[in-house]
């Protein structure tokens, strides 16, 4: 059998045209042998030139000592492959995926032997989509945020455009003879009212920043977040008649940013008793309670709920059904992103009898 | 100033103190003034009233400024020009001009200005 073999092929003829680089490396990193493909890949005019010669040095810096541990593991009698970056004795730089396996040298020494093929064209595509990939990932980012942008310059503009109109208009009726005070004042406080009105939206931006996500989180009781919370509201509520019920489970502690928590909780609260100033009942509940794995913490009140057609809106930045002046549309729509930074949820619950918002969180252990 | 027909801008902006700010401009040219909060509540507006000018926003809570200028455009039975006012950008010239809208006004706006051009508009 291995006689007819021997009739029709050269095992050195093989070797010399097969169209892979096949090698053979001593466990020290020598080139004992390679064929003319391989010569090609490393640059070099003959095999005699680069006998013995170190490989590792044909290695890119970055994947040499990949290399050198990938060729002691062969060596000693594992099979594997490695992908790693040549550079050619004439500096151009290839790509290379290697197969090796263990080969006894006749002096009995375990040498490395391996095919290994040019993928330099393969790597540099799958660069190029990798790029292409996050080219598009920032452009979309890129996109949300000129929308969110958008959003910001339609919000201020328009109480600049009630500024600068108002103090154009007392400008003008300065020029005129008779000045009528009542108008001019009543201009004045107008305009004083939307300058806040602008630096509210400021105030509420800030949370969107980079800067107020520093905080570290911590594990906190649920239970004092919310007192702490309800301590800088009571007075408000108070004044404005609203029974608070607040139930707690003290056994609660959540992992989080506590500032950011206590936000999300402002703003529910303060949504809450905007909605009960409609109504003649007027109460807020708070629950906070485990439900499986999660942590539910639902905010709900008498108030009248929210109207169909708006429901889908609610979470839209700067969108508010309140009073002109009175909400800049960001509150929930910021507690929302607050709770997913909190691998969290805000949810409005539709099926409440009551108008309920609940935050969903992950249990801390 | 006098003698001639007194004409009706319409307002449509859900900011109280800037269809203010419009209402004051439009007296010192003698001319009236109507409002409305959204594009819906102006086509109530127009079905109800004629008038010589219309200025929108395009962005406000209710119905926005496109309801209106969509119904100006395909189903008003006469026609009636439009300038739209607003701090709103992602809106391209071309969208603009599609709806034959007379005039663009950036908010914030030069009262003056637009005093100039409601002037020239209206009684030029």
């Amino acid at each position: 059998m291995e006689n007819i073999y021997l009739e029709l092929i050269s095992f050195d003829e093989m070797f010399q045209s097969t169209p892979s680089c096949l090698k053979v490396v001593s466990s020290r990193g020598e080139l004992l042998h390679m064929n003319p493909q391989g010569l090609a890949l490393v640059e070099a005019e003959n095999m005699e030139s680069v006998f013995r010669a170190n490989v590792y040095d044909l290695v890119a810096a970055e994947h040499r000592d990949e290399f050198i541990r990938f060729n002691r593991r062969v060596c000693s009698g594992e099979r594997g492959s490695l992908v790693f970056e040549i550079i050619g004795l004439k500096g151009s730089r290839r790509w290379m995926e290697s197969y090796a396996g263990p080969y006894k040298l006749q002096s009995g020494e375990i040498a490395h032997i391996a095919i290994t093929n040019d993928i330099t064209n393969r790597v540099e595509a799958e660069k190029e989509i990798l790029e292409q990939r996050q080219a598009l990932v920032n452009s979309a980012r890129l996109a949300a945020l000129g929308e969110f942008v958008g959003g910001i310059a339609h919000e201020i503009n328009n109480p600049l455009a009630i500024i600068s109109g108002k103090l154009t208009l007392l400008d003008i009726s300065l020029e005129s003879d008779e000045l009528d005070t009542t108008a001019f004042k009543k201009n004045v406080r107008e305009v004083i009212q939307t300058t806040d009105r602008i630096s509210k939206i400021i105030h509420n931006l800030k949370t969107f920043s980079r800067d107020s996500d520093k905080d570290d989180f911590k594990y906190c009781s649920l239970e004092k977040i919310i007192a702490e919370m309800l301590s800088l509201c009571a007075e408000k509520l108070r004044l404005s008649d609203i029974d608070i019920e607040c139930q707690i489970d003290p056994e609660i502690h959540i992992f989080c940013q506590k500032v950011q928590i206590s936000q999300v909780m402002m703003n529910l609260i303060n949504n809450a008793c905007d909605a009960v100033m409609e109504t003649d009942v007027r109460w807020i509940k708070i629950l906070g309670r485990r439900i499986g794995g999660l942590v539910e913490l639902s905010v709900s009140d008498s108030g009248r709920g929210i109207a169909e057609d708006v429901e889908e809106k609610i979470f839209d930045p700067f969108f508010t059904t309140k009073e002109l002046g009175k909400g800049t549309g960001l509150g929930l729509s910021i507690s929302s992103s607050i709770l997913s930074h909190h691998n969290g949820k805000l949810i409005h619950r539709k099926d409440s009898i009551s108008t309920q918002f609940v935050l969903q969180l992950p249990m801390s252990e | 100033m006098n003698d001639r027909p007194r004409k009706t801008v319409l307002v449509v902006d859900d900011e109280k103190y800037l269809t203010g700010i419009w209402q004051e401009i439009l007296k010192m040219i003698d001319t009236d003034c109507v409002t409305a909060d959204s594009g819906d509540s102006a086509i109530a507006v127009l079905k109800d009233r004629d008038v010589d000018l219309i200025i929108t926003d395009l962005r406000m809570r209710g119905s926005d400024g496109f309801v209106l200028l969509r119904y100006l455009k395909n189903e008003a039975p006469t026609k009636i020009p439009a300038a739209v006012c607003s701090g709103f950008y992602n809106v391209s010239s071309e969208e603009l001009m599609s709806h034959d809208v007379v005039r663009v006004i950036s908010k914030p706006f030069d009262v003056r200005e637009e005093l100039d051009f409601l002037k020239a508009f209206l009684y030029g």
